[in-house]
């Protein structure tokens, strides 16, 4: 039995605030700004969820998910996606080799993914038959090669960054893949002040100074704690609704979802905005669900998740700005 | 739920029944205003008690109303107090939650009820309660205004406008003419200057008036008095009455002798001898049936039927309460009682004493006694008739002449109840004669019927005569007519009463 079991509950929620602000400074150590990003990203591991970083190159999507691996004091793995990255390459392999008889035997031999915290860097580079290779390891935690299946030990999470798609020599990645990531981050260009800090920081080093904080079993209580919060009714009905209006087929949606929105978000949308939206509850220092909590991250679960159209685009207006109209229609049908 | 919320939850009763309350009473209290005032203004007759229930009717209604619209229950609470102190829905959420335990739950709650209690003012809609408070000080002002509204003084009712009249030269003239047949009428006075003393001071009233309001004032007073000196001038009614009352043959039959409103205009001493001699028939009593009567039984008879006519007069004169002095009261006392007084050389005996005389002389003597009697005194009677029968004609005739000259209906005259009678043994049932009186009544041309384009039937000329009189006088009083109508309506109306004048010669010497 751990200290953690011994805990009351008020003790663990003491905990959990701590553990995460202690996350929260030893990353601000290496990474300048990015606040939200840090928020999302801590509440995306406590929930179990994956992260897709998005960001032009150059602004510390690397260094951040690299710290992360530091402050959590997991097994760490990253894997760089290019174009001839095979699956294999990502799950491991089956190999021949000799055994202590010199008989020749088959093993199979684990790839990067088989680590609590991967990073996979620039996963849209990779084409989309290795892309689709994170799949299963995402969504069920296991790695199947040859019929065989190996169970990845928990907590397991993958942080991805991307490139915009937009970029020469990039894959997007199929709407399956983006639907293993409970979040999607935009990690903008940092301010004048942010870069400023960024530099002088990097004259002393380049190294990532944070230091571990937190293991993987106080990630798993957390979770477990996170859990426990209690959600209304009337809340996860919110939830499901922003989802539903999401999609433009339904005769329900609102008017912007019809107009603007190309296809919507999954049902996986609406768990992972219940789920996250416990653990930012207790981040927040409160032991229930509220509408803020769905509304700040409505954006992180569902951008990726929806598309918008050419009517949108023509407009110049971004997914965020369609899933800020639906926030508001759907808030006024409630 | 903590008791922090149950606090806020009465609050929350107590500002709804307060909100209901303040807009109950200020919607029922202009309401109450309004009826008030139409009230005043008589545009509805509820009582004030009834006003009033009205007006707590409304408030309890607009009030259960307000109070019935502002419920909520804890859930729809939780959500707004939720919602107006940004409680990050954690009331909703420990209200959701109430029955279930677990120590996520319990922190969950204690966190709710900490920041609940954290809140200041909890407000429930408390600060917009001014606008409760508005409406009521507005629905108190409609209260207020509706009692500076008053209404306007009903003015009186005008009058109905006078009718303008001015007394024509024509009915001067008629006025002037009817005085001086009074003058020269045989009315005993005082009656008669009594009369005159009317009608000449309905001619100076006549001639001021102005309108017709003064002239049938005047009217009515000079009619009125006209009236009663006629009544007071004569007790013919009343002993006919009073003798036709009794039921006695013989004092009914005197009754029609007495009976003078039924005397034709000419020959009226004929008429009365005629009916005295019926009289006189009535105490003849011989069975004629057998040769040789019972003088014995006769006699009796006679007595009998003497007795009771004397008791029949002396009750009648009893009971019509003729003066003492009175011509035709001494007469018939004579007639029932006179002891051997001696008229002009007869003796005269009383029914009373003829029916002892009887016992003495026999039956036949008394017979002789009886005629002798009844001749004697028939003069007598019949002159106090007269005298009557001239005080009322006279009476009645300047009634008639008055209301006749400015177009008004006459009154009904006092005639016996006997007169009216249908029955053909009935004086006045009997000839069709007309129903003027003697000496003066307003009996005009002949007795044969015309017809009546009024009431579509054969009337006597007289009564018909009237009418047309009245309507010409009408006529001329609103000025209907030309001067060339009126010169030839007079002509004929005179050549009317002329011919009419001439027949009664007592008349003809008045006019």
């Amino acid at each position: 039995m751990s200290n953690v079991e011994n805990m009351n509950e008020l003790d663990k929620v003491q905990m959990f605030s701590q553990k995460v602000e202690r996350v929260k400074s030893e990353l601000a150590k290496d990474v300048v700004g990015q606040a939200d990003i840090i928020n999302n990203v801590i509440i995306a591991i406590v929930a179990g969820g994956n992260v897709l970083l998005e960001g032009i190159p150059g602004v510390g999507k690397t260094r951040l998910v690299r710290s992360l691996g530091r402050v959590l004091s997991l097994p760490f793995s990253r894997i760089q996606f290019t174009p001839d990255l095979m699956p294999s390459d990502v799950t491991g392999t089956n190999i021949v080799e000799k055994d202590e008889n010199g008989r020749l035997v088959t093993s199979f031999k684990k790839g990067p993914i088989f680590a609590n915290l991967v990073l996979a860097d620039e996963i849209n580079r990779a084409t989309p038959k290795t892309q689709s290779a994170m799949l299963e390891v995402m969504q069920e935690h296991k790695v199947t090669v040859s019929n065989q299946s190996y169970k990845i030990e928990e907590p397991f999470f993958v942080l991805a960054t991307e490139n915009p798609i937009e970029q020469d020599g990039t894959y997007p990645l199929p709407e399956a893949q983006m639907d293993r990531f409970m979040f999607k981050l935009m990690v903008n260009f940092p301010s004048d002040e942010e870069l400023v800090s960024i530099v002088k920081m990097t004259q002393i080093t380049m190294q990532e100074t944070a230091e571990p904080v937190i293991n993987g079993e106080e990630i798993l209580e957390m979770r477990s704690l996170a859990s426990k919060v209690p959600v209304v009714d009337e809340i996860i009905l919110y939830a499901v609704n922003l989802v539903s209006n999401t999609h433009p087929e339904l005769q329900a949606s609102p008017a912007s979802s019809k107009k603007y929105v190309k296809y919507g978000a999954s049902p996986r949308a609406a768990q992972g905005l219940i789920t996250a939206a416990k653990v930012r509850a207790l981040m927040c220092g409160r032991y229930n669900v509220a509408y803020e909590d769905i509304d700040a991250l409505a954006y992180p679960v569902l951008r990726h998740r929806m598309k918008i159209n050419y009517t949108a685009i023509n407009e110049k207006l971004g997914v965020d700005d369609v899933i800020s109209m639906i926030i508001k229609e759907t808030k006024k049908g409630n | 739920m903590g008791d922090f919320f149950k606090k806020i939850k009465h609050k929350a009763l107590a500002i709804r029944i307060v909100k209901a309350l303040l807009l109950g009473i200020a919607v029922g209290l202009p309401l109450i205003g309004v009826l008030l005032l139409l009230r005043r203004f008589e545009l509805i007759t509820l009582i004030p008690v009834g006003i009033i229930f009205i007006g707590i009717g409304t408030l309890l209604a607009v009030g259960g109303l307000v109070y019935l619209l502002l419920h909520q229950n804890d859930k729809s609470l939780a959500i707004r107090l939720d919602k107006e102190k940004n409680l990050s829905e954690r009331i909703q959420t420990s209200l959701a939650f109430k029955d279930q335990e677990g120590p996520m739950l319990d922190l969950q709650r204690q966190d709710a009820d900490k920041k609940l209690m954290e809140v200041k003012d909890v407000g429930l809609g408390l600060k917009k309660i001014w606008i409760y408070i508005l409406a009521l000080v507005i629905g108190a002002g409609a209260f207020g205004v509706s009692f500076i509204f008053n209404p306007a003084p009903t003015p009186p009712t005008p009058p109905p406008p006078e009718t303008p009249f001015k007394v024509t030269e024509l009915q001067l003239l008629a006025l002037e003419d009817l005085v001086a047949y009074v003058e020269a009428a045989e009315m005993q006075d005082p009656y008669k200057t009594s009369v005159i003393s009317s009608l000449t001071t309905f001619i100076d009233e006549i001639r001021v008036a102005e309108n017709e309001t003064q002239r049938d004032t005047a009217l009515e007073k000079a009619i009125d008095e006209i009236l009663k000196q006629t009544d007071d001038s004569s007790y013919g009614v009343e002993v006919i009455n009073a003798l036709w009352s009794t039921g006695i043959d013989t004092c009914r039959l005197l009754a029609k002798a007495l009976n003078y409103y039924d005397w034709p205009k000419e020959n009226e001493w004929d008429r009365f001898v005629e009916k005295m001699t019926d009289l006189r028939t009535g105490f003849v009593h011989i069975d004629a049936t057998t040769q040789s009567p019972d003088l014995e039984k006769m006699k009796e008879d006679i007595k009998v039927v003497l007795l009771s006519a004397s008791q029949g007069i002396d009750l009648s004169i009893a009971s019509s309460k003729i003066p003492e002095n009175d011509v035709l009261r001494l007469a018939l006392v004579r007639l029932s009682t006179a002891n051997e007084i001696n008229i002009d050389g007869t003796r005269v005996f009383g029914f009373s004493i003829l029916a002892e005389f009887i016992e003495k002389n026999g039956y036949t003597k008394a017979q002789r006694e009886l005629d002798a009697t009844i001749s004697a005194l028939s003069p007598e009677i019949f002159k106090a008739l007269s005298q009557n029968a001239i005080n009322t004609g006279t009476g009645e005739y300047a009634i008639t002449q008055l209301a006749s000259i400015f177009g008004i209906r006459a009154p009904e005259f006092k005639r016996p109840d006997l007169y009216e009678s249908t029955d053909p043994n009935i004086p006045g049932s009997e000839g069709g004669g007309g129903g003027g009186a003697i000496g003066g009544g307003p009996t005009y041309g002949s007795d044969d019927k015309v017809y009546d384009p009024f009431t579509n039937q054969y009337v006597e000329y007289g009564k018909i005569l009237d009418k047309y009189y009245n309507i010409m006088f009408g006529g001329l009083s609103s000025g209907s007519y030309t001067d060339e109508e009126k010169k030839a309506l007079e002509e004929y109306f005179q050549i009317l009463y002329g011919g009419f004048k001439e027949e009664a010669p007592d008349e003809n010497e008045n006019n």
